[in-house]
């Protein structure tokens, strides 16, 4: 008879065993593999320089997957926020006990897996790892986001307590990190870590405050849930978007065609989000650089006695915003992603059954869907990166110097001037390409998204067989570097590697077009016109070589299979998972 | 000849080595209203699936109107009706909107008789999915199934989870479709006396296997339900051959058995009783029986 | 039309309908000429496959208790033997007196008791109806 803490404990341990062994793996592979490459690749001149940036990456190859929180958790509950287990209310175990066993796990654990991958690397490598600190910050950031899990009611509140919480906590890491002496650099910081990391105890102090508050504000929560006082959390929306941001532009569905009807359903329920939130973050951009530049300003000259700046001014927030840019043009790129609408309910991803029984066409749904979402995509692309681009200027040129060392200014002039030189032609090719590519892009995410899901187990092998590929050949690489294994060896298996990568394409478009027209998932016409889309992206591709002054090689043309593997993928990929 | 409407052959389907369908065939004619039966997880859901595509078979054959849905889709689905057990419908959706985006799937669509079931039904039109109740949601799911008044009329569990007042909705709007457009309907249910009023001919599934099959009447018959009176008192059901199901006690029991009466009567006879009265079996005997009949036979092996 | 369907006394539906309506026929509650409701309306009706209907009046039509007009409807047969409805009410009563001797036997009673037993009841029956004859003549004047 199990004690209820060891019920607890038990439970915990299988949902989130695979994940807290992936994260140790990852980060400490991660980081040996960054310190090995710079250590194998550093110039013979001046080796430190590139070491102490391999260790800065290690450093952050072992603390981010311990910062993003437990992933696999809120499998326990479904996917819906509040305290997962459930069936503990009902024995006799107090609250506390009862939310503090299984808190305790899930920040001691990520606390303790840093620890081990920082000592580790300590014992292999000269570099002072850091190690309570930072393990103290990842404990408290695990602990609050667990926290905000367990006690809001909606996953939008519990998304934007961690946010906020891991935010500030980035943001205090990058104040510590930049408070060092004039004259040093970023990449010099592994020999300052000692005294960066050197947190005074008014630090621990707050750290444990925050801890402690946030346990009892959790255990007030989970008693109310606990009594009944606070309603079970309301189903969690699988994925997709949230209801308001589809319904918040209403306009009518046209009856007239099917066609019509599909796309004014494709648009509502992934297109105009994609656009929405582009729009919103484009608007987001300038202002929040606008807002910055006088913050900053206001910071440097009020507060030159707590923090030590550079000679330029001190950059606060400048690089955050930045960040914060970075960021958002990332958030657009996973948008690319889904086009064919898996819903991920209580860990099962499938598809709608509502959507796939409609009377339409396999092909035709996967190309409407794959245009829809694609060109909704690249506006959302366009909108953001246009407003990024044109608002850099606002940070002004320091903040680009202190960083890079080089000012903006001639890094934008450059690429504006080599757009300022190409014909129109040329110009067109480049529209092509790039359209063509988001389309590729989207396809991309949709084929893998649903083989995946249609042969889980065969999609894991081939994924973990690619990854061994390519850590094999990174360190035959280095095995050819040092000198173990002959260069022309090396060579060679490179560029097998490339030929067998290059001929799998023509290969898999065979037997899909063989598969389609069985299954009477293509026709001709099909293949025709997905043929001819091809050239035309092959030829605006070459163009566009040629205007960057590449000259064209046979292996240059590889772009031309891809299209088209991508539009015969499209319309099997979906049959196979329409008919299951 | 009759109009074949749904041809399935010898299905069988297992999912992660458990099987789900074993050996099933099915044909259901034009005008004909075909009930389903069996105890959940016995393979209905799975048997619908399969008819619109959404499980390809991989063994047997499924043909509707003479064609694979899974090979041409969109000709089997503008013609076909359906009403998933799980009401999948978009969330997000409202109800006026449903109704215009199946319309524009579906010419034949008729939006008098949508807009005639939507007061009857009472449903606010512009009410999004999301806020209906369950028995809304049924009711919304079945106008989209039923107003282009589509061929063949696929209902999975209709009635599961719904008040009476929904319930006779829907099977008004089943009759309706058999008696004015002479129109197919396949639908399932565990409700046994629903099953017996709607359907002309019932199939039931058990373990994945078809164990009956027919015209409801000629299935009726083929079971009778006696009382029994016995001289002697028995603490155990006496063995007759040809009896499915025994309830009762003591010297008095009811039988529910196939084969010829006759026979029936001499089996009885034989153990020293006699019977006293004898009707044709109603649809829910006949399926507890079957059913514990299972059961029993696991027990004894 | 007053039809109701019982589906736990095993009777098929349709029998039940046809049963019932040849009941009503015979009871005079049906009157020759009269129009039976259109399959559709009772298949509403009853919350029975319009199917069933059909059989019920294929069967009532073809032992001649009902007609079917072209483009009119279907109404209950003109001029129908009087032996054929003395043999449905003879066949609704011998029901009945079948179910009866089944539960006389079971709590041993003979035929000639049963008899005796019925026009005991016969003349009690009788008797009431006449005094409550005399009190309502009574109460009026």
């Amino acid at each position: 008879m199990r004690s209820p803490g060891q019920a607890m404990l038990w439970e915990i341990w299988r949902v989130t065993r695979v994940e807290a062994g992936w994260k140790l793996a990852l980060g400490t592979v991660g980081a040996l593999t960054a310190l090995i490459w710079t250590a194998a690749f550093a110039p013979p001149g001046n080796p430190t320089k590139t070491t102490d940036f391999g260790a800065v990456v290690a450093l952050t190859f072992i603390v981010m997957p311990q910062f993003v929180g437990w992933l696999f958790l809120p499998r326990l509950n479904g996917h819906r926020p509040g305290f997962p287990l459930r069936l503990q209310f009902t024995n006799p175990v107090r609250t506390a006990f009862m939310v503090g066993v299984p808190m305790a796990y899930l920040t001691i654990v990520p606390a303790a897996a840093y620890l081990a991958s920082a000592l580790l690397l300590r014992a292999i490598y000269d570099y002072p790892f850091p190690l309570l600190p930072v393990a103290a910050w990842i404990a408290v950031l695990n602990l609050v986001l667990t926290a905000s899990h367990w006690s809001a009611r909606k996953t939008s509140v519990t998304t934007l307590i961690g946010m906020v919480f891991s935010t500030a906590l980035m943001l205090f890491a990058v104040h510590r990190l930049t408070s060092y002496p004039d004259g040093l650099d970023w990449h010099d910081s592994p020999k300052l870590w000692p005294t960066i990391f050197d947190f005074p105890l008014t630090d621990y102090a707050l750290i444990v405050v925050i801890g402690l508050a946030a346990f009892g504000a959790t255990v007030a929560r989970v008693a109310r849930q606990r009594s009944g006082d606070a309603p079970a959390a309301s189903f969690a929306w699988g994925s997709g978007y949230p209801e308001r941001l589809i319904n918040l532009f209403r306009f009518q569905c046209p009856t007239s065609s099917a066609t019509r009807a599909q796309v004014w359903f494709d648009l509502k329920i992934r297109g105009l989000p994609v656009l929405t939130i582009a729009a919103t973050l484009a608007i987001a951009i300038p202002l929040l650089f606008a807002v910055s530049v006088p913050i900053d300003a206001a910071i440097t000259e009020g507060s030159r006695l707590h923090m030590s700046c550079s000679n330029r001014g001190c950059f606060y927030l400048r690089p955050m915003v930045l960040m914060f840019a970075a960021i958002s043009l990332l958030i657009v790129l996973f948008q690319g992603g889904n086009a064919f609408g898996f819903r991920y309910k209580q860990g099962r991803v499938y598809l709608s059954g509502f959507e796939m029984t409609q009377a339409y066409g396999t092909a035709q749904l996967a190309c409407l869907k794959l245009l829809v979402r694609s060109a909704c995509f690249l506006a959302a692309l366009i909108a953001v990166g246009v407003s990024f681009w044109t608002s850099l200027p606002i940070l002004g040129d320091d903040l680009f110097i202190q960083m890079w060392g080089v000012p903006l200014t001639n890094l934008q002039g450059a690429i504006n001037g080599f757009i300022a030189a190409l014909t129109a032609y040329q110009l067109f090719a480049l529209g092509v390409v790039v359209a063509i590519g988001v389309f590729i892009w989207t396809t991309a995410f949709a084929v893998l998204g649903a083989l995946w899901t249609r042969y889980p187990r065969p999609g894991n092998i081939a994924a973990s067989l690619l990854l061994l590929y390519g850590l094999s050949l990174a360190l035959l690489a280095l095995a050819g570097r040092y000198g173990i294994v002959p260069a022309f060896l090396v060579d060679a298996i490179f560029t097998a590697s490339g030929w067998i990568a290059a001929a799998s394409m023509p290969f898999t478009i065979a037997y899909v077009l063989w598969r389609g027209f069985a299954e009477r998932v293509l026709t001709i016409r099909y293949a025709i016109g997905a043929v001819m889309i091809s050239a035309a992206f092959a030829a605006a591709w070459l163009t566009v070589l040629r205007a960057t002054g590449i000259q064209p090689a046979v292996s240059m043309l590889w772009p031309l299979p891809l299209a088209l593997m991508a539009g015969v993928l499209a319309p099997w990929a979906l049959n196979r998972i329409r008919h299951t | 000849m009759e109009n074949t409407v749904v041809d399935v052959n010898d299905l069988s389907r297992s999912f992660g080595g458990k099987s789900a369908l074993d050996g099933v065939s099915f044909r259901a004619t034009a005008g004909q209203v075909y009930g389903l039966v069996g105890s959940n997880g016995a393979g209905k859901t799975t048997l619908l699936k399969h008819l619109l595509g959404l499980w390809r078979a991989t063994t047997g054959s499924v043909r509707i109107f003479g064609l694979d849905p899974v090979r041409d889709p969109v000709g089997v689905l503008s013609r076909v009706g359906y009403l998933s057990e799980e009401r999948d419908l978009p969330e997000w959706m409202r109800v006026d909107e449903l109704m215009r985006y199946t319309q524009a799937y579906h010419p034949t669509w008729d939006e008098s008789y949508a807009r005639e079931l939507l007061e009857t039904f009472a449903l606010d039109p512009a009410k999004k999915i999301k806020d209906l109740s369950k028995g809304m949601r049924a009711q919304a799911g079945l106008i989209a199934a039923v107003a282009h008044r589509p061929e063949l009329l696929i209902l999975d569990e209709p009635s599961s989870g719904l008040d009476a007042v929904v319930r006779r909705d829907i099977l008004d709007a089943v009759v309706r479709a058999v008696a004015d457009d002479g129109r197919t309907v396949i639908f399932s249910s565990h409700l046994l006396d629903e099953v017996e009023r709607m359907s002309d001919h019932v199939t039931m599934i058990q373990n994945g296997r078809v164990t009956l099959s027919g015209l409801l009447d000629d299935v009726r018959r083929t079971y009778q339900r006696s009382r029994v009176h016995f001289v002697d008192h028995m603490d155990r059901p006496p063995v007759l051959e040809t009896a499915l199901a025994m309830e009762g006690g003591g010297r008095a029991w009811s039988v529910v058995h196939s084969g010829s009466l006759e026979q029936f009567h001499h089996s009885v006879a034989a153990r020293g009783g006699e019977v006293v009265e004898s009707r044709d079996a109603t649809l829910e005997e006949i399926f507890l029986a079957r059913a514990g009949r299972s059961r029993q036979q696991v027990e004894a092996a | 039309m007053d039809i109701t369907i019982n589906l736990t006394d095993g009777v098929a539906i349709y029998r039940q309908i046809v049963n019932q309506v040849k009941y009503l026929v015979a009871s005079g509650l049906l009157l020759p000429g009269e129009e039976l409701p259109p399959i559709r309306t009772l298949a509403l009706q009853l919350k029975v496959t319009p199917n069933t209907i059909v059989k019920a009046y294929g069967e009532l039509e073809s032992s001649g208790v009902i007609q079917k007009r072209q483009g009119s409807g279907t109404f209950v047969s003109e001029g129908r033997p009087p032996q054929v409805a003395l043999r449905e009410r003879r066949r609704v009563i011998e029901q009945r007196i079948d179910a009866l001797l089944a539960e006389a036997h079971q709590l041993n009673f003979t035929a000639d008791e049963i008899l005796r037993m019925v026009r005991e009841r016969k003349t009690e029956m009788d008797g009431a109806a006449a005094e409550s004859a005399e009190l309502k003549k009574e109460a009026n004047s």
